[in-house]
């Protein structure tokens, strides 16, 4: 009985190991996640390095460009148009309520320059382009396609990071001013056209209260969602082990991290930008 | 020259290399078996300065590749070829670029030259006028003829290939050994060649090396390795497990099939 008892636990010592299982949890928690921080951190300076060091890949550039660019116009433009006619309506509902239908024009304007375009475009992008991009750099590294650039004395941060970080930085602002302009003028089909705004009213509105900056806040922030982007997907492809189910775990967290870091960022930025250029 | 001594990897905290020495002379053709997951294709990726050694030295022609950084290795890596177990074809590139990456990259050589020069070492591999398909349309066997000729295409003076002849038909594997041999005779490129295939590896080896539990066991001429009295060579050499195995290298099982 006495042995049977002084086996047990004391209540303090299980709390005890309680607590210890939950810092050394939380500990390596920490530690993988500044680990994958520093990795992408990493991976970023040696591109920027390469971008400067190495000599320009003009057509894998202009390829990327295409495939990220180009080819995901479509998507980027849809969606674009959808969301400044869901706003338009949404907005108009509210500002029915209080006889301020023309102000649709601006609130569509400056909701889709300043947020809307800029988010929905680089959460678009980071799931089209980012996963195509973990997708295929893991299926090379799995394949030995990475060691085989190795092996020719290449660097797979300069063949294959480089060009797509130029693409995509140069792509994603032009997809999203592209997104805007269609948002906008979707917004004021379904704000005229459906649902009989004064037309002329929502435009002049729209030229008052829409500034440059609203357009170049917009810009500046999807410059920076286009790295978070690109370094994310690129380093999850680098990453990747495992076979097939390595390549399709990269894929999605590739998406999932740069959704999330978009998201998160932006709103760091919002606060940053509305210190240097009030809104 | 190629030296190698005290190599030690782990991974995850599993050693795979446990002091690896070995010394590969000039044009030298080294075949290097073992069982499945003893650690050759790792030993032979350290070669290529694909990896890095947990400890331990790695010298070709007195330069130790190990606290090289990525970007200086590069000039050592132009001078050795591989050819990659997978092949390892980059699926996006058809045949010609593929075969020309290296020149292409490195721009070592002008468009015209590239072009004759695909079109040799296509020849030396038996596969003229596949410039235009991709990697896809290829078979295990073309594939790694390719991958051979891209390995080549640059002139290397160390050929690594890593189980060369895995998954191919005998013909085939045959026609691989022997484009090894054309290879070593015609340019005097110094050779590594991993593999468990025994009838490559008495085809090519001029020494062959077997490495067991992360060291080297043995090394000596196809010869010498064939009447080893070591039981575990005898039984690697003769295809004996552990389990049939009774003490006499493998005889008693033998005599039992």
């Amino acid at each position: 009985m006495d042995r049977a008892v002084l086996a047990l636990p004391s209540p303090l010592s299980y709390r005890a190991r309680r607590m210890e299982r939950f810092f050394q949890r939380f500990g390596a928690g920490t530690l993988r996640f500044v680990d994958y921080l520093g990795s992408v951190g990493m991976l970023a300076a040696e591109s920027f390095r390469a971008l400067v060091t190495m000599r320009p890949r003009w057509r894998e550039t202009a390829f990327q460009t295409w495939n990220i660019g180009v080819r995901s116009l479509p998507v980027v433009l849809l969606t674009g148009a959808f969301i400044g006619m869901v706003f338009s309506a949404q907005s108009y509902f509210q500002f029915h309520k209080v006889r301020m239908d023309t102000s649709t024009g601006p609130a569509v304007s400056i909701a889709l320059s300043r947020e809307l375009a800029p988010i929905i475009t680089s959460l678009m992008i980071a799931g089209r382009v980012g996963a195509a991009m973990a997708a295929e750099i893991g299926t090379m590294r799995v394949t030995e396609q990475i060691d085989a650039l190795r092996s020719m004395a290449v660097l797979p941060i300069e063949y294959l990071v480089v060009p797509r970080m130029v693409a995509i930085a140069f792509s994603l602002p032009l997809l999203t001013a592209m997104s805007i302009a269609i948002g906008i003028f979707s917004g004021y089909v379904v704000g005229v056209e459906v649902l009989n705004i004064d037309g002329a009213y929502f435009l002049h509105n729209m030229y008052i209260y829409t500034e440059d900056k609203d357009i170049y806040t917009g810009l500046i922030k999807v410059f920076i969602f286009a790295f978070l982007v690109v370094f994310i997907s690129c380093r999850e492809g680098l990453h990747c082990e495992g076979g097939a189910e390595g390549v399709g775990r990269a894929t999605t967290e590739a998406v999932v991290n740069s959704s999330i870091a978009i998201l998160i960022t932006n709103f760091f930025v919002t606060m940053l930008l509305s210190k240097i250029i009030p809104p | 020259m190629i030296e190698i001594a005290g190599l030690k990897k782990s991974f995850f905290g599993t050693p795979v290399l446990q002091g690896v020495d070995l010394a590969v002379a000039d044009s030298e053709r080294l075949v290097i078996i073992g069982g499945s997951g003893c650690g050759k294709s790792v030993l032979l990726r350290h070669i290529a300065g694909l990896l890095k050694p947990d400890t331990g030295s790695l010298r070709i022609d007195g330069r130790d590749l190990v606290p090289l950084p990525e970007r200086d290795l590069n000039p050592i890596r132009q001078g050795i070829g591989v050819l990659f177990q997978g092949s390892a074809l980059f699926d996006s590139l058809d045949v010609f670029h593929n075969v020309a990456f290296s020149l292409l990259e490195h721009r070592t050589a002008s468009p015209k030259e590239i072009r004759e020069r695909v079109a040799q070492v296509l020849d030396v591999v038996g596969m003229t006028g596949q410039e235009g398909k991709k990697p896809a349309e290829l078979s295990g066997g073309m594939r790694k003829r390719i991958g051979l000729a891209r390995a080549i295409i640059s002139r290397p003076r160390i050929m690594l290939y890593d189980e060369p002849t895995t998954g191919l038909d005998p013909q085939m594997a045959d026609s691989i050994n022997r484009l090894i041999l054309k290879m070593s005779d015609s340019f005097h490129v110094t050779s590594i060649v991993v593999t468990h295939d025994m009838t490559s590896a008495y085809m090519v080896g001029e020494r062959i090396a077997m490495l067991h539990r992360g060291k080297i066991l043995v090394s000596g001429a196809p010869r010498e390795i064939q009447e080893s009295s070591d039981p575990i060579v005898r039984n690697f050499i003769r295809g004996v497990s552990e389990e049939r195995d009774g003490g006499d290298g493998g005889e008693g099982a033998k005599k039992t099939l």
